[in-house]
């Protein structure tokens, strides 16, 4: 019986589970009534769900016990129990995006093209999750819905904006969930809730069906506790999308049974300058750890980085300004606080500085390119620094007091700006909090920042357990 | 913009705003007119930097 135990804990990974499910050892439906049961106990201390979706996981549950029962296959992620973050698209949910605005819209007619892959490979939808308001924020510090809070301590954010989806992911609530990054939105609540996350190139995977934010740099992908679970996960979303017009019309790229390749032949190296400045020493420490682990000695200077970052927060708040200026005209009372003026400004910014900006991209891309001849995956701290506490305003690095919430994405920000494959790796340093590190690859080549990640994984040096206090309950 | 032209923000947003139709609320501006402050020093750092003509914007549009 322990193995079942196992299958029905909240260590569970989601290939653990499907393999169960598909061989018969275990129920779906046992395994979405363990699910929902977590849900139900813990997250009144997370705050990571905005919707349980009940009825619809027990009835994803029997129909893959009974395609089983059937003789049929019940695809790669049977039975395994997920979440989205709420601007994915779910049918008969209204998609909030985070926002009260969206509470007034219809419920969604049919799910997120993400949603449907997941569903054709069997797995199980348990909820929506909480995100700050339009994915504009760092910290899932909702003022409408209330803060995610960290599993490793329910006093810190869990980061954001994609707070729930690292939260729930943290917590052992489920394996898998899915979120959005756009300056780091995966990437940042990974660190910070210490789990595997992947934002993918830009255009890798579709967004149709996905509440938008900035749709120059808008990406969705994956988070888990294990580099296997992420890669069974992200095969299983490939597929190109005409319904995406950033989604690019490539040959799906299946990634999970080439991860054992190890890292040992890949040309890596360290991002200096920049990327060493403002750091806090956990997240320096994390980055020496892994370039050890690894054998990395080698330097690179990703060049123009904070132009790059601050070429990317204009057309974030350009977009974002533009896309909610109706209701920013007509009920801007009803934003999110923390970050409506900002979204006001944005709607402001002139044409010629947006432009600028995209020019800049396209220069910068060409730059990392070259760089991309030399080595093929760069190592960068994904936060300055591991949790801060909710509500807390500035935070010193290197000497310098800053606000917290636009700036820990300041090491995101510049990679996905150019759309380049980021593998977010929590480092296990010993301390208290976790966080990660960013394993950047060449555009398209996701299976590098997975092979290294497995590599660590392999080392001891990344691992992602269930946070203790969630582990007890 | 240079540092001899310093840039208002304040006299900015509300002259843009006023164009847009975008009403602000007086609880509103002066965040508004922080965040645009913030914003404009990023655009010097992305200004600054000579691009030649050749270099197009990152978006490409497929008829």
């Amino acid at each position: 019986m322990g193995t079942d135990t196992d299958i029905l804990g909240a260590a569970a990974g989601a290939l653990k589970i499907a393999n169960a499910v598909r061989s018969g050892r275990v129920g779906a439906l046992e395994v979405t009534e363990a699910a929902l049961a977590r849900v139900a106990a813990l997250d009144r201390s997370f705050n990571a769900y905005t919707e349980v979706t009940a009825e619809r996981a027990r009835s994803e549950a029997r129909a893959v016990d009974a395609a089983r029962a059937a003789g049929k296959d019940p695809g790669a992620l049977a039975g395994v129990p997920y979440a989205v973050k709420n601007l994915f698209d779910i049918r008969d949910v209204t998609t909030l995006a985070g926002s009260k605005i969206n509470r007034g819209r219809a419920p969604a007619e049919t799910d997120a093209f993400l949603v449907r892959r997941m569903h054709e490979a069997g797995a199980v939808l348990t909820g929506a999750l909480n995100m700050d308001e339009y994915a504009y924020g760092f910290t899932t510090e909702n003022t409408h819905y209330g803060p995610t809070r960290n599993p490793h301590d329910v006093a810190r954010i869990a980061g954001g904006s994609s707070g729930g989806s690292a939260a729930a992911v943290a917590g052992g609530l489920v394996p898998l969930t899915l979120g959005s990054d756009t300056n780091g939105s995966i990437r940042v609540p990974s660190s910070l809730c210490g789990i595997f996350g992947l934002k993918p190139t830009y255009g890798r995977l579709s967004r149709h069906g996905g509440y938008p934010f900035v749709a120059s740099l808008d990406h969705v992908g994956p988070f888990a506790r294990s580099v296997e679970d992420l890669a069974q996960c992200y095969d299983v979303l490939q597929a190109p999308d005409a319904a995406d017009p950033a989604c690019a019309m490539r040959p799906v790229e299946p990634i999970a049974g080439a991860l054992g390749a190890g890292a040992d032949r890949l040309r890596i190296a360290v991002a200096g300058d920049y990327f060493e400045r403002r750091a806090a020493p956990e997240a320096l420490a994390a980055v020496a750890a892994v370039a050890k682990a690894l054998g990395v000695t080698r330097r690179v200077i990703i060049p123009e980085a904070a132009r790059a970052r601050a070429a990317a927060f204009i057309i974030s708040a350009a977009e974002g300004g533009n896309l909610h200026l109706p209701d920013l005209k007509s009920r801007p009372q009803d934003f999110e606080p923390l970050s409506r003026d900002r979204l006001l400004a944005g709607a402001l910014i002139p044409a010629t500085w947006v432009l600028q900006a995209q020019r800049l991209r396209a220069w910068y891309r060409d730059r990392i390119r070259e760089l991309f001849s030399e080595v093929d995956v760069i190592l960068a701290p994904a936060t300055p620094r591991s949790a801060t506490l909710i509500g807390q305003e500035t935070m010193t690095l290197d000497g310098e007091t800053m606000p917290v919430r636009p700036n820990l994405g300041m090491f995101t920000q510049p990679i996905s700006f150019i759309g380049l494959p980021v593998l977010a790796v929590p480092v296990s340093l010993g301390g208290a909090l976790p966080i990660g590190v960013q394993i950047i690859a060449a555009p398209w080549r996701e299976l590098d920042c997975l092979r290294v990640g497995k590599a660590l994984e392999l080392a001891g040096i990344a691992a992602a357990p269930v946070a203790k206090q969630a582990a007890l309950a | 913009m240079t540092s001899a032209t310093p840039f208002d923000a304040a006299a900015y947003v509300d002259a843009a705003a006023a164009a847009l139709g975008l009403p602000l609320a007086p609880a509103h501006r002066p965040g508004v007119i922080a965040n645009m402050e913030r914003i404009a020093g990023l655009a010097l750092l992305v200004m600054e930097l000579p691009l030649d003509e050749a270099t197009e914007p990152a978006p490409v549009f497929e008829p």
